[in-house]
């Protein structure tokens, strides 16, 4: 008896070891990649039982915010995947990067000096506790905004703003409220960015009285919004779950709720897709070339290019000479990178404007590889033997890793003696901050399509690493907010652009990519746009 | 034997405070500022300093060192600098999940680990002892990670039978359990063997032969129990670091586990969740260890703690 319970557990044991010694042979591409065809059975059936119940939900796999839903406080892209879907702000960009009012009886109007604008509130706008939305609202909103001080500059340009920063004010005094639906908003100079910045989730409007009551726990257990779905529970570590407000001032909405999954993993998220768990999975780059040959999966699989891009930022304290800087940016191999290490999921660059946004020069040439020219300009700058450059990557962009090793190779061409120096996320930021990193690979994306979005850390703040600055430049950004002529502005931030990029070399575009989703083929009206927003408004599951 | 306890208690207290001062130390030399992280986009010093000042962050170490051991003697931690959450509640919250996971790979872990390093010591030196040694270092050497991914594509996509992740069944918890579990059966099974070997080598093993016991009765009964020793002492260890969470298993499998948490915490530098979580594992194998050394004693009489001993 006993000798049979003994074997049992040691046929356990075997089963167990077989299973993983069978997989053993193959690396893990072609074991997902066989998990297709008999994953496609699966995938079926359990995408049909989500329309077959009669309750359309979509579910959605997402990487754990692990903060408050509120993009006041917290500015990453994974809040406002959520809240972009609960809360609203006065006016939404479009596709083409005009703006459209959304909780707004029309487009403001802007007085003739450019300095006071003027809002009317839709009538009957009904917040999700079921107060009605009023110009208040809207003015607590943005003074909680400036308060939170983490976005607060994004209305920097507004009268008052000094004010209720420091704490001497309780009020933004430039906002006037005329009545319940009316109010002004007036700035200290022209600012022509201002209206994109009201579309941004930054700004959306929540109920001024829910909002003070919840305090702390606003956007963890409490968060009310105009959106198209309110927010049902959110729990850090395992998911929130989104359903239709039924009085949404926007028309009817036909999803029934939007269950956002926190799965951390991503290659986890693919499976759960595979296995028809979710309906929208993000893929990751690293595993992007896994499944990206899956016939059964590429069919499903969308790409869209966000406006921003990948750059390497030199730091002029450490390379003051501007040939050393150029000299660098002309020994990496961008074409190899985005081929290779990228999977040809990436393109060269032309320019750190990316295309769609104004200034962005399309007469360009792209950023080349030229190691000879890079030797000849070290030697001009005195360095006849090469220099050495310690690149800091952080490791929560393992792509970037494998980027600064390839550039350690093509850089030794140019007689540049590269040292990799891989730094977790909190020391990254602090690093940069400190001065701490001498070359540094980043990405930058815009909050709004206007090239101020894009340009404004190299001269307000001293968030990109490169601690450069420059008059010339400087001035032509304040001159960009302040003239409202596209045309005028496409000189001033092309001009602005080739002062960076190919004549002081601050920071060196390295490439645009594309990103990838898979999304289940019966959801129609799904919504992203290229700063990474995520609208189910108008999604419906055939 | 109790002022055997009563003291090793005592020690504990000197334990976490010493772990405390070390963590509080190395975490103001390691780089990483949580207000530089928390404020990446557009902030200006200005700001920054003002949400250093709010969280505390421009006292004295000392004085920050103070105020923590303060709260910690109340369990209180203070509240995430991220989530906002109160911390003794998130170790809760996620020490619940650790303990479901804890368990289901400690059982995966000891029913194949035990038994197989028995059998494979009754049956020394045959085919079957070399094939359950070669599994136990598969076992070990396989990383868990890549374990838990076949064991996904296998039982959650091809054959559908088990969920590919989450938390929220007791099924949900089978995967995870397996691949956490498959490395500590490798190494039970192991140490089982050794053990046996040497008790099964003694002279009173052949007297009970001898004086007619049946074969499995003197395998269980008389030499299992004195080779407990060794056993215990990893088996202990092993459930306490099972308690203490597993990161990489956490992540795939999507479970909010203690092991997220913490490396959560130490990746945004979130000191006052860091410091909890931190305190919370060494509290765990303090205690682990407190039960595995009082358990000597019931496992061999000669063994004893009490005064003059310890």
């Amino acid at each position: 008896m006993k000798k049979k319970f003994a074997g049992a557990f040691l046929l356990g044991a075997m089963v167990l070891s077989l299973a993983a010694c069978g997989s053993s042979t193959g690396s893990s591409k072609p074991a997902a990649e066989s998990g297709s065809d008999k994953g496609a059975a699966v995938t079926d059936a359990a995408k049909a039982q989500t329309t077959a119940g009669g309750e359309k939900t979509v579910r959605v796999a997402a990487v754990d915010p692990q903060v408050a839903l509120d993009p006041q406080q917290y500015t990453y892209s994974i809040v406002m995947k959520i809240t972009d879907n609960i809360t609203e702000s006065l006016l939404k960009t479009k596709g083409d990067g005009s703006l459209e009012p959304v909780l707004l009886t029309g487009m403001p109007e802007i007085s003739e000096d450019q300095l006071t604008y003027s809002f009317e509130l839709l009538p009957d706008v009904k917040f999700h506790n079921g107060e009605t939305l009023k110009s208040s609202d809207v003015k607590y909103s943005y003074e909680r905004l400036i308060k939170m001080a983490k976005m607060a500059t994004l209305l920097e340009n507004v009268v008052g703003y000094d004010e209720l920063s420091a704490g001497t004010a309780d009020e933004l005094s430039g906002f006037e409220l005329k009545d319940d639906t009316h109010f002004t908003i007036t700035l200290k100079k022209p600012y022509a960015p201002f209206l994109s910045v009201l579309s941004t989730a930054y700004t959306a409007i929540y109920p001024e009285a829910a909002c003070e009551e919840a305090g702390d726990t606003w956007g963890m257990q409490t968060l009310y919004g105009t959106g198209p779905f309110k927010l049902d529970s959110y729990q850090t570590g395992v998911g929130a779950v989104l359903s239709r407000f039924d009085d949404y001032h926007g028309g009817p909405v036909k999803l029934d709720g939007v269950d956002y999954k926190f799965i951390e993993d991503v290659n986890t998220q693919v499976l759960e897709y595979q296995a028809g768990n979710v309906d929208y999975v993000d893929v990751d780059p690293s595993v992007y070339p896994i499944y990206s040959g899956n016939p059964q999966l590429s069919s499903e699989m969308h790409g869209f290019q966000p406006t921003g891009c990948y750059s390497m930022t030199l730091n002029v304290k450490t390379f003051p000479d501007a040939k050393v800087r150029e000299a660098v940016a002309l020994s990496i191999d961008r074409k190899a990178i985005c081929e290779s290490i990228l999977h040809g999921t990436a393109t060269v660059p032309t320019s750190y404007i990316p295309a769609g946004i104004i200034g962005h020069d399309d007469s360009l040439p792209e950023f080349e590889y030229d190691p000879e020219r890079a030797k000849e300009l070290l030697a001009e700058a005195g360095y006849p033997d090469g220099i050495d450059l310690r690149v800091t990557v952080n490791t929560k962009y393992q792509g970037n890793v494998a980027i600064a090793t390839a550039f350690q190779e093509q850089a030794k061409a140019a007689g540049i003696n590269v040292e990799v120096e891989q730094v977790d996320s909190a020391a990254w930021s602090d690093m940069k901050h400190s001065g701490g990193v001498d070359c540094g690979i980043s990405n930058w994306y815009v909050d709004y399509s206007d090239p101020e979005s894009m340009l404004y850390p190299m001269t307000k703040t001293d968030t990109n690493s490169s601690f450069w600055h420059n008059a010339e430049f400087d001035q032509l950004l304040e001159d960009g907010i302040a003239t409202t002529d596209t045309a005028e502005r496409q000189e001033i931030y092309a001009k602005a652009e080739h002062i960076m990029t190919r004549e002081d070399w601050a920071t060196t575009p390295l490439y645009n990519e594309t990103k990838y989703y898979l999304l289940n083929p019966d959801i129609t009206g799904f919504e992203i746009d290229s700063t990474f927003r995520m609208f189910w408004k108008d999604a419906d599951i055939q | 034997m109790l002022s055997y306890t009563a003291k090793r208690l005592v020690q504990t207290v000197f334990v976490l405070f010493g772990i405390s001062l070390i963590t509080f130390i190395l975490l103001q030399v390691v780089p990483g500022d949580p207000v530089a992280l928390m404020l990446e986009k557009r902030a200006d010093p200005e700001t920054i300093a003002k949400v250093r000042h709010e969280l505390g962050l421009d006292l004295p170490i000392y004085v920050q060192y103070l105020n923590f051991i303060k709260g910690a003697l109340h369990l209180d931690f203070g509240t995430s600098y991220f989530t906002k959450e109160v911390v003794s509640a998130a170790l809760f919250r996620c020490f619940k999940v650790t303990v479901k996971l804890a368990c289901m790979s400690f059982i995966f872990a000891a029913l194949i680990g035990i038994p197989s390093g028995i059998f494979s010591a009754v049956k020394r030196g045959r085919g079957i002892d070399t094939f359950v040694m070669v599994l136990s270092i598969i076992g070990v050497s396989a990383p868990a990670f890549w374990v838990a991914i076949i064991l996904q594509i296998i039982f959650g996509l091809k054959l559908a039978v088990l969920p590919i992740s989450g938390f929220d069944s007791v099924a949900a918890y089978i995967l995870p359990g397996i691949a956490l579990g498959a490395r500590y059966a490798g190494s039970m099974a192991r140490i089982t063997r050794t053990s046996m070997l040497e008790v099964m080598g003694q002279d009173y093993i052949r007297t009970a032969r001898a004086k007619g016991v049946r074969r499995w009765g003197v395998i269980m009964k008389h030499a299992l129990k004195n080779a407990l020793i060794p056993i215990v002492t990893l088996v202990g260890t092993d459930f306490g670091y099972m308690l203490t969470g597993s990161m990489l298993i956490e992540k795939v499998f999507s479970i909010p586990g203690i092991g997220k948490l913490a490396v959560d915490a130490m990746s945004n530098r979130d000191l006052p969740l860091l410091e909890g979580t931190v305190m919370y594992i060494a509290f765990v194998f303090v205690i682990v260890n407190l039960i595995v050394d009082l358990s000597y004693a019931f496992l061999d009489p000669r063994i004893r703690y009490g005064k003059g001993a310890a």
